[in-house]
């Protein structure tokens, strides 16, 4: 370690993975942790609360030692602990931002505070240090969809949200709806893989004139009456292009209005963040229409696309080259939006 | 001539011991070493445990002229009582214990507040609110044994461990309780206008937990070797590890239960805190 080395301990628990990551200057993951509550909920059909917070407090703990002790650095070498206090579950971010305040106060370390739906864009940064502003990013995930315009670091402006579902929320709903279990948006990918997306017509919500807001609800209505019609009708279809028609529905909402938003702005730079930017389909679409228009395009490797601490520790990286940091007062605050950061912060 | 009164006193091998209980309404807080009391924080305000908690213990820790570094174990109440708070309390003493490699120990939320009873003889309940016209519920007994030579102790006996009780179910047990009954706890107002007969409610605020209480607690289980357990359970380097003590399972738990399984709708055994 030298001594103008910064080493960031980045810890995730906003909803069913607890995670931590160990990065040396920002670009070099020293390790990575994930422990995934996927079983604990599967049996409920979804992410139950109470359960969450429960695995959270078991594995916090035993989450950060391997990431330490794989990384090879003890609590003596980091420069600061950065964790996630919102947006998600209450309970959850609650374990994650007393566990993380408690380590950073008792290694005399700063914290700092990292707004997960930024630390969701900040993933890019992880394999593209020197990316440069601004950028528009697009970010989906089962809990929210958001087209956000990036001008610097700690100065963003959402352009668009969805009114009503997020595209990952549709995802597991119309999943749900096929039989394919839990978690449902890589299920029903999978199974769209084999199904034909023009089977099917679904309606693409396009709002009002100029509106860069999103809305998935009468998409998910449209498949779910659909369905349901077919059962009464015994009719017979194929549920791989039903789900291969409704990914495509997603596909086309998300693209149009990305592609409008990076007209508008001018930017030259897109990026992707969320679970749901794991998607296959989603990536190539958005990489061959950013091709078609001689922009940058760039997309988190899949693992950091959904919840993880590396995203926290990068974002957390350019936080601290900012000085930007939280104290012992730090609560969670599960209703934090992209703008509520900043106002938040500057109250410490 | 050999002075050893100063050596007695400042005992060797003393420990730092910073104990947090944030298993209720109230935050306390307490610094001590195996001999004796140092300092203790009690906040009963609007603001969360979350909020409040780190900058009580920063406070704390400074006005006994202690730093983090200086500390030896990290206790925390485990439970019963508010999962929330259960986790905050855990999380912050696993987190500290963690990062000054030293062990953690869970401290049996109503245990600590039995201590209210102190000093006086007879049995004392203990309640917190388990929501939903329920409490969590556990009686002890506090008797002086006379030692040899003048003096006694004070010992007490856990007669009925932490449970889960239905309002009526304890109204129906305090008036049918033979000796008189002290309640102490977050619940212990209400479940007096309840009582009646022989139950009494120890008055405002000398019912609610004490950092005091929870340093006590920490002592008794020292002194029983409790420390040595904790060490060789966590043979993996994890000494600070704290397991929540819920008694309840998650509301999703509990209904799955009793959609279609024989299997008692209760969690985990205490986690060996319970064996007077």
């Amino acid at each position: 370690m030298r001594t103008n080395d910064v080493l960031i301990l980045g810890i995730e628990t906003s909803c069913d993975e607890t995670a931590a990551a160990v990065l040396l200057n920002g670009r070099r993951l020293l390790s990575q942790v994930i422990s995934s509550q996927t079983k604990a909920h599967a049996v409920f059909g979804g992410v139950v609360p109470e359960i969450a917070s429960r695995e959270h407090c078991l594995h916090l703990g035993p989450t950060v030692q391997t990431a330490l002790s794989e990384a090879g650095v003890g609590f003596a070498d980091l420069s600061a602990i950065a964790v996630t206090y919102g947006p998600g579950l209450v309970g959850s971010l609650l374990v994650g931002v007393a566990g993380a305040k408690a380590m950073a106060f008792a290694a005399g370390k700063p914290l700092i505070a990292v707004n997960h739906l930024e630390a969701h864009v900040y993933a890019n940064f992880l394999e593209q240090p020197d990316l440069e502003f601004p950028l528009l990013a697009l970010l989906v995930s089962g809990g929210h969809t958001h087209l956000v315009l990036l001008r610097r670091h700690l100065d963003c402006l959402v352009l668009g949200r969805t009114r009503d579902d997020a595209a990952g929320e549709a995802f597991d709903k119309v999943a749900r709806a096929l039989g394919l279990g839990y978690p449902g948006g890589p299920a029903l990918e999978r199974a769209a893989r084999e199904g034909d997306p023009a089977a099917f017509f679904f309606p693409r919500a396009a709002l009002e004139n100029g509106s860069l807001d999103f809305s998935f609800s009468g998409l998910k209505s449209a498949v779910l009456n659909m369905l349901n019609r077919a059962r009464q009708r015994g009719d017979e279809i194929r549920l791989a292009d039903v789900a291969a028609s409704f990914q495509q529905a997603v596909v086309d909402i998300l693209a149009w209005k990305t592609i409008a938003a990076l007209e508008t702005t001018g930017v030259p730079t897109l990026v992707l963040g969320g679970g749901v930017a794991a998607n296959q389909a989603l990536r190539e679409r958005m990489q061959a229409e950013t091709q078609a228009r001689g922009l940058r395009f760039l997309c988190p490797a899949p693992v950091y696309c959904t919840d993880n601490g590396a995203m926290v520790a990068v974002c957390g990286y350019f936080r601290y080259k900012e000085g930007y940091f939280a104290d012992w007062r730090l609560n969670a605050v599960p209703g934090l939006s992209l703008h509520d950061f900043y106002k938040e912060s500057e109250k410490m | 001539m050999r002075r050893n009164i100063g050596a007695l006193n400042s005992a060797p091998c003393s420990m730092n011991i910073l104990t947090i209980d944030t298993a209720g309404p109230v935050t306390a807080l307490a610094v001590s070493t195996e001999q004796r009391l140092i300092g203790e924080s009690f906040l009963h305000t609007e603001q969360q445990h979350s909020e409040r908690l780190l900058p009580l213990i920063e406070a704390l820790l400074k006005a006994c002229g202690l730093r983090p570094a200086d500390l030896d174990l990290v206790g925390a109440a485990c439970g019963p009582g508010s999962f929330t708070g259960i986790r905050v309390g855990i999380a912050t003493a696993q987190g500290m214990a963690q990062a000054l490699n030293i062990p953690a120990l869970g401290l049996g939320a109503l245990d600590i507040v039995s201590w209210a009873g102190w000093g006086r003889p007879g049995d004392i309940m203990v309640l917190a609110d388990a929501r939903k016209n329920e409490w969590y519920a556990a009686r002890y007994r506090w008797r002086e044994e006379k030692e040899p030579g003048g003096g006694g102790r004070w010992r007490r006996e856990v007669l009925e461990a932490p449970r889960v009780l239905a309002e009526r179910d304890l109204a129906a047990q305090l008036a049918a309780w033979p000796a008189p009954v002290w309640l102490a706890g977050e619940g212990a107002e209400r479940a007096g206008r309840l009582a009646g007969g022989a139950a009494r409610a120890l008055p405002g605020a000398a019912a609610l937990t004490r950092g005091a209480y929870a340093a006590r607690e920490t002592r008794e289980i020292l002194a029983a070797g409790g420390l040595s357990a904790v060490a060789a359970q966590a043979a993996d380097g994890r000494r600070w590890q704290i397991e929540p003590y819920y008694i309840r399972l998650s509301a999703a738990e509990a209904r799955r239960q009793a959609g279609g399984a024989d299997e008692p709708a209760a969690a985990s055994a205490p986690p060996g805190l319970r064996d007077e």
